[in-house]
């Protein structure tokens, strides 16, 4: 018997890319998108694909998808090959890809999903009443939003219209990427409550990136951290935090940029190394992961006086995802 | 749950007229559509020699030859456009990732979509040009009419395996949507819509008979355009066009597979 859920194996994908060099001149350069990344997601959890943008998480979605073919490597939905048996594993997926297009602009979202429903073997009043079923669970009734013509929908009523049809069929297995990109609150909150209840109620398997620490922490079961195409650090928000344990971080708000820059300089020189700079509106915030904060402080804040820097405002945290991936990754912005 | 094909069929239907009856701009150009290509068609054609030198070459009424051409071209535009011109639009409103998506081949639906507006051109056009060549002709050319408006529909079914090709190329191709604008009049110019292939040097002549279009609008010349045409040579067009259809569509849809899965390897479907 196959497992179940996905399950994916040492997947590689290059795109091969023109550089521009000029009017007429060009350099092909082959850009390695996925480094061999295996995972697997079981039913009754969500998983997040959590990385910066060019990581690799819609590459890694339109693999599973069947709409893009790997170089190596294999996964399997439902124990179904994505490479061999791509007409059976689309008979188990539901997907979500970019959320501001990909419906027909002059139908209603009720003709919308009714027209995808068909292509998906649905018929009759079973087609109706699901339809009607579906626009309620993603609140686009209550928004009075469902006879109205796509080209009229906001960002979140086309977001929560996406979700429906791949809700339609009633897929075991959901690939949803980026489904609250860009999405006003009240939109992303009610996405990320129905992903949540489909996976505990109905026991389905998703896979869910996103770009979003926060929103990764807490909708996520398990989490996968992917930067340049390798899967860095894996487990649950819980267990990922444990990997910078015994750190805690300070964070000093800053009203420049320069300032922040400056500070960064004098610390790193004075050997601290965890450190990473965060815009905030109009505040820039430098977080410094150490190990004793309270003794660290005093001497950081003296550091500061002495070079003449104004700090705005001073707090001690606890580890967050974000400080996880810095901490593995290195990256300071 | 695998759709089947008349499943698709009523998707597509729907699709259409819904679309079709929202759209004012859309309703008014297929009412405009008849009268606008026969003028079109009669000012192409009369560049290329005066009207003598046609009635000299062709004993046929310039008017209804032209008349036969218009109403072709027509009904085989459904399918060049349906089939190659739809993945230029469904890659614009990014729909075509998810027609992939669907649990059945893309060809299928792919095949299944020209099947609504085919429809409705061709009851549209008898309805239009019929009555016209009644008054012209009288009532055995508008029976002529209503003849070859089933073989324009016939020859543009038979079009299906090239338009899937093109189709595939088009995906393959990654944004480079223009050819389509060079192929699509370079298709229609070949069959001798614009012009009669008797008239066209012979290389062209050969080329044009690898074209099931070609044989339609022969075909449909003949049946509307001579005063007694010959049941023989309009059954021979019919033929020779079924059997190019034959081959062509199993063709036409194993490349377009084939592309499909070479555009997948690499990453060329945009989302
Ligand atoms: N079709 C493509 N051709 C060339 N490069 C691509 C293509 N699609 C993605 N890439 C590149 O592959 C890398 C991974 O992209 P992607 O999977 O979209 O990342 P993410 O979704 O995590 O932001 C990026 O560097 C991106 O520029
Ligand atoms: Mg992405």
């Amino acid at each position: 018997m196959a497992k179940k859920g996905i399950e994916v194996r040492e997947l590689v994908k290059r795109y091969s890319t023109k550089i521009r060099k000029g009017f007429l001149r060009s350099e092909t350069k082959v850009i390695e998108a996925l480094r061999g990344i295996s995972f697997d997601v079981h039913h009754g959890e969500v998983v997040g694909l959590l990385g910066p943008n060019g990581a690799g998480k819609t590459t890694t979605i339109k693999i599973l998808a069947t709409l893009l073919l790997p170089d190596s490597g294999d996964a399997f939905i439902e124990g179904y090959s994505v490479v061999k048996e791509p007409h059976k594993v689309r008979e188990c997926i539901g997907v979500m890809l970019t959320v501001e297009k990909g419906f027909y602009p002059m139908l209603t979202g009720k003709e919308n999903l009714e027209y995808f429903g068909r292509l998906y073997g649905l018929k009759g009043n079973y087609l109706k009443k699901r339809v009607e079923e579906i626009l309620d669970l993603v609140g686009l009734k209550e928004l009075g939003a469902a006879d109205r013509i796509y080209e009229e929908y906001s960002l979140g009523m086309r977001a929560r219209l996406s979700l429906a049809r791949a809700l339609l069929p009633n897929p075991p297995i959901l690939l949803l990427d980026e489904p609250t990109l860009g999405l006003d609150p009240p939109s992303a909150r009610r996405i990320r409550e129905l992903v949540k209840n489909l996976v505990r109620k109905d026991g389905k398997a998703v896979l869910y990136t996103t770009h979003n620490m926060f929103e990764a922490e807490i909708i996520c079961d398990r989490i996968l951290l992917i930067d340049k195409g390798v899967i860095i650090a894996s487990g649950t928000p819980a267990e990922l935090k444990k990997l910078v344990r015994g750190f805690r971080a300070i964070v000093l708000k800053l009203r420049e940029e320069v300032i922040a820059n400056k500070l960064i300089k004098i610390l790193n020189t004075s050997g601290y190394e965890k450190i990473s700079k965060i815009k905030e509106g109009e505040l820039v915030n430098v977080k410094i992961l150490v190990e004793d904060p309270e003794r660290e402080l005093t001497t950081i804040l003296k550091l500061a006086t002495s070079h003449g820097l104004e700090i705005d405002y001073i707090a001690i945290q606890e580890p967050s995802l974000e400080d996880v991936f810095i901490e593995l990754t290195g990256a300071k912005e | 749950m695998k759709p089947s094909f008349i499943d698709l069929v009523v998707a597509e239907f729907k699709n259409f007229f819904i679309e079709f009856l929202r759209r004012k701009s859309l309703i008014i150009a297929l009412v405009m559509y008849p009268y606008l290509l026969t003028a079109l068609i009669m000012f192409i054609g009369t560049m290329f020699g005066s009207l003598e030198y046609f009635k000299q070459k062709i004993p046929a009424d310039p008017l209804l030859f032209f008349l036969a051409s218009s109403l072709t071209l027509l009904i085989s535009l459904v399918i060049i456009d349906d089939i190659g011109a739809r993945f230029i639009w469904e890659e614009r409103m990014g729909t075509l990732p998810y027609l992939m998506l669907i649990p059945t081949s893309t060809a299928k639906l792919i095949l299944a979509s020209p099947i609504p507006r085919l429809a409705l051109t061709s009851c549209w056009v008898i309805a239009v040009l019929a009555p016209t060549a009644i008054v012209i002709k009288g009532v055995g050319a508008g029976l002529a009419v209503v003849l070859t408006c089933l073989i324009a529909t016939l020859g543009a079914l038979c079009f299906v395996g090239l338009a899937l090709i093109i189709g595939g190329l088009l995906i393959l191709s990654r944004g480079e949507w223009s050819i389509y604008w060079v192929i699509r009049p370079l298709i229609l110019f070949i069959s001798g819509i614009f012009y009669p292939t008797a008239l066209m040097p012979i290389w062209l002549r050969i080329l044009s008979m690898t074209l099931p279009l070609s044989y339609a609008i022969e075909a449909s010349r003949m049946l509307i355009a001579f005063e007694n045409p010959e049941m023989r040579l309009i059954l021979i067009n019919v033929t020779l066009m079924t059997a190019l259809a034959i081959l062509y569509t199993p063709l036409g849809l194993k490349t377009y597979a084939y592309l499909e899965v070479r555009t997948k390897k690499l990453g060329g479907l945009r989302i």
